[in-house]
């Protein structure tokens, strides 16, 4: 029998979960399939296969899965995140991603869409041991669980160690295609804070590489994921959000604004709905620390160069803070 | 939000509270609301926060709001409120009200501070709190009527305009047999409206989030205005059904039920109800279903994602109105009056009294 191949599209949860899923499934004998960096092409299709009001990185998610039918993969691996051992829960447009797809296209492969609402490694056995059993029956899965947590354990490390995600990825077995980033062009001297979620912030695409943006012009960038857990759940609100990714954004805000940086860049998506309330937060935040904070919104609209713009400002604005001229008004 | 302030203000003012009503929602409500609220909070949000600015400005000192435990948003609106109007430097309470089972703590902490105050004694406040309940109830059910009888009027607005003196009637209503005899004489100045009982409307279900579903402002009177349109519109939400249903009791098992197919998750907010609905609707012969929402509301765009599957497969037609600050009259009555030229067509069609389709 031929290898199964799984569609995982590289997309929302991928930024956070990947090196698991993608160990997991290969060590069960299957083959991984992941889409490739958005694209335009991914955007468009994503477009035309969604309803008007939902937000850019759902619809970008619908271009990925028409990628990998595309690509006649024998399932798609669409999991339902609902939480993930915190109190919280993710965005309500997660909890409804398989039906969402299962509605938006006329003709699917199988979804595998395991319902994610784990706490502790006994729960993550659980799942995979069921995912397993109804997907690759012939096969171990003790094997192929611990792997794929020392995978992800692998990859938390190094992003607790200062690294971003597609740096992480060039460490793993399975890495073959070319996403280096370029060295920085000089010393970092400022230090910046990029918030956002995961599929915001790593998605080059959508956000036109601010990353690599921040560093030509000789930024540190630090980001939520560069936090430990512990360290980060010490900023916890009087009352925490709901959604899982808010509580990070939202607590790393208030971590990195501790640890002295000199200004924060909030990256969102149009009519976001968890973010217009972690976007008033972080702004509160910033108002009482005094550090100026620029929200960057983002859609399918979006052009470089207004992004370009943005941030170049943004950044002088914040060396002529040090270098003590700054009489400017925090919100420019 | 609706109707409803008269009840808790009731409620209040025998607690001992002084308490200040403020002005229905207005477009200076919303426009306050919107200076500072986030740009995209939904419009739920941009009205209370309008109308907490109102309050404040005509002396009140403690606000009561209730929270939630998500994922809709509303559920975290009480805290934002409260962070905003401390920055605004307004020196107020904000009272916030948790679900008891979920957050016990802070439901305690604001019953407490609620009660602190009060005036009345311990044993009157279950009297107090059931005579608001039958008084929600009454205000309903003169609600309903009018919703059934609008559609008939001969005069156009005259249902609106004795409606609007049976809510006076059933304000000033405050003993248990008050509110009774208010709600008869409600019902049977209603019943005397003169109708016209030959016509054959059209049916449309109107279902959605449960604030803009209720408050006119936010929804620019759609019921009314349909109604007005001679349509028959049956509203999915009513506050005292609803809150019999979802804080007292489980009782939405049916729509719950129904949504199953389509979503099986709890998405928060009415997300899942509005399949729900949608399908119960299509199933009882409903001509059409319009989804009220507010603006980048989540659990809406989830199911307005998952509606035009639900509408193909059952062969009801639906339609989304997003509503927020930018909303205007106009465009929202073309589009009812496109939607409702829709059904009749269809209705038509299916009667076999449209001679040639397609023209």
């Amino acid at each position: 029998m031929s290898k199964q191949r799984i569609g995982i599209p590289r997309s929302l949860f991928f930024y956070s979960y990947m090196p698991f899923w993608q160990t997991f499934w290969s060590e069960l004998g299957c083959e991984a399939v992941v889409s490739p960096l958005t694209n335009k092409n991914m955007l468009d299709q994503g477009i035309s296969h969604s309803v008007t009001d939902l937000c850019v990185p759902v619809k970008i998610f619908h271009g990925h899965i028409s990628y990998l039918i595309s690509q006649k993969v024998d399932a798609l691996f669409i999991p339902r995140m609902v939480g993930v051992g915190t109190n919280d829960t993710f965005c309500p447009k997660f909890l409804a991603l398989p039906e969402m797809i299962r509605c938006s296209f006329s003709s699917l492969p199988p979804i595998i869409a395991p319902r994610i609402d784990v706490r502790g490694p006994l729960g993550w056995f659980k799942l995979c041991s069921d995912l397993q059993r109804e997907w690759v029956p012939e096969r171990n899965v003790w094997g192929a669980f611990t792997k794929a947590r020392a995978a992800q354990a692998h990859y938390e490390a190094q992003l607790t160690g200062g690294k971003l995600p597609h740096e992480a990825w060039p460490t793993f077995r399975w890495f073959h295609s070319v996403e280096q980033s370029k060295p920085l062009a000089r010393t970092p001297e400022l230090r910046i804070a990029m918030l956002g979620y995961p599929y915001s912030v790593y998605d080059q695409f959508t956000n036109g590489d601010v990353l690599q943006k921040l560093r030509n012009l000789g930024v540190q960038v630090l980001t939520a994921e560069m936090i430990p857990l512990g360290k980060r759940s010490r900023h916890r609100l009087r009352k925490d959000l709901f959604w899982h990714y808010s509580n990070m954004v939202v607590q790393a805000g208030i971590f990195w604004l501790n640890q002295g940086v000199a200004g924060l860049i909030h990256v969102t998506n149009f009519a976001c709905g968890p973010d217009a309330m972690a976007g008033k937060l972080l702004e509160l935040a910033c108002k009482q620390q005094g550090k100026p904070l620029l929200t960057l919104t983002l859609d399918e609209q979006t052009g470089q160069v207004g992004i370009n713009t943005r941030i170049e400002a943004f950044v002088d604005m914040l060396q002529r803070r040090i270098l003590g001229a700054h009489n400017l008004p925090l919100h420019g | 939000m609706g109707n409803s302030p008269p009840v808790f203000k009731q409620i209040l003012s025998e607690l001992g509270y002084d308490v200040v009503v403020p002005p229905p929602p207005s477009r200076r409500t919303l426009d306050l609301g919107t200076k500072y609220a986030p740009e995209f909070a939904c419009i739920p949000f941009k009205i209370l926060l309008g109308s907490y600015l109102e309050a404040i400005d005509l002396g009140a000192d403690t606000i009561i709001s209730t929270g939630g435990v998500g994922p809709c948003r509303a559920g975290y609106y009480g805290e934002l409120h409260r962070g905003i109007l401390h920055d605004l430097g307004h020196d107020v309470d904000l009272i916030i009200i948790e679900p008891p089972l979920k957050r016990p703590a802070d439901f305690l902490r604001a019953m407490y501070l609620l009660f602190r105050e009060r005036k009345a004694p311990l044993w009157k406040l279950p009297d107090i709190f059931w005579r608001a309940w039958l008084k929600l109830n009454a205000i309903d059910c003169v609600e309903k009527a009018s919703h059934d009888i609008r559609t008939f009027e001969i005069d156009k607005g005259e249902t609106t305009t004795v409606f609007r003196q049976c809510m006076e009637i059933l304000d000033a209503a405050q003993s248990k047999i008050e509110i009774k005899e208010a709600t008869d004489a409600s019902l049977e100045l209603l019943s005397a409206i003169p109708q016209d009982r030959s016509r054959d409307p059209i049916k449309i279900g109107l279902i959605g989030e449960i604030y803009v579903v209720l408050e006119p402002l936010a929804n620019h009177n759609v019921q009314v205005k349909l109604e007005e349109m001679g349509v028959l519109v049956h509203r999915s939400i009513y506050l005292a059904e609803w809150t019999q249903n979802n804080a007292l009791t489980n009782r939405e098992y049916d729509v719950k039920k129904a949504a199953e197919p389509f979503l099986s998750e709890l998405v928060g907010g009415h997300g899942r109800n509005s399949i729900g609905e949608t399908v119960l609707y299509a199933q009882k012969g409903f001509d059409g279903v319009i989804q009220l929402a507010p603006f980048a509301c989540i659990p809406e765009i989830v199911a307005k994602s998952i509606l035009p599957y639900v509408s193909r497969k059952l062969n009801i037609p639906v339609m989304t109105l997003f509503l927020d600050e930018q909303t205007g009259e106009g465009g929202i009555r073309t589009r009812l009056e496109a939607f409702v030229d829709l059904l009749v067509q269809r209705k038509k069609k299916k009667e076999g009294q449209l001679a040639c389709v397609g023209i």
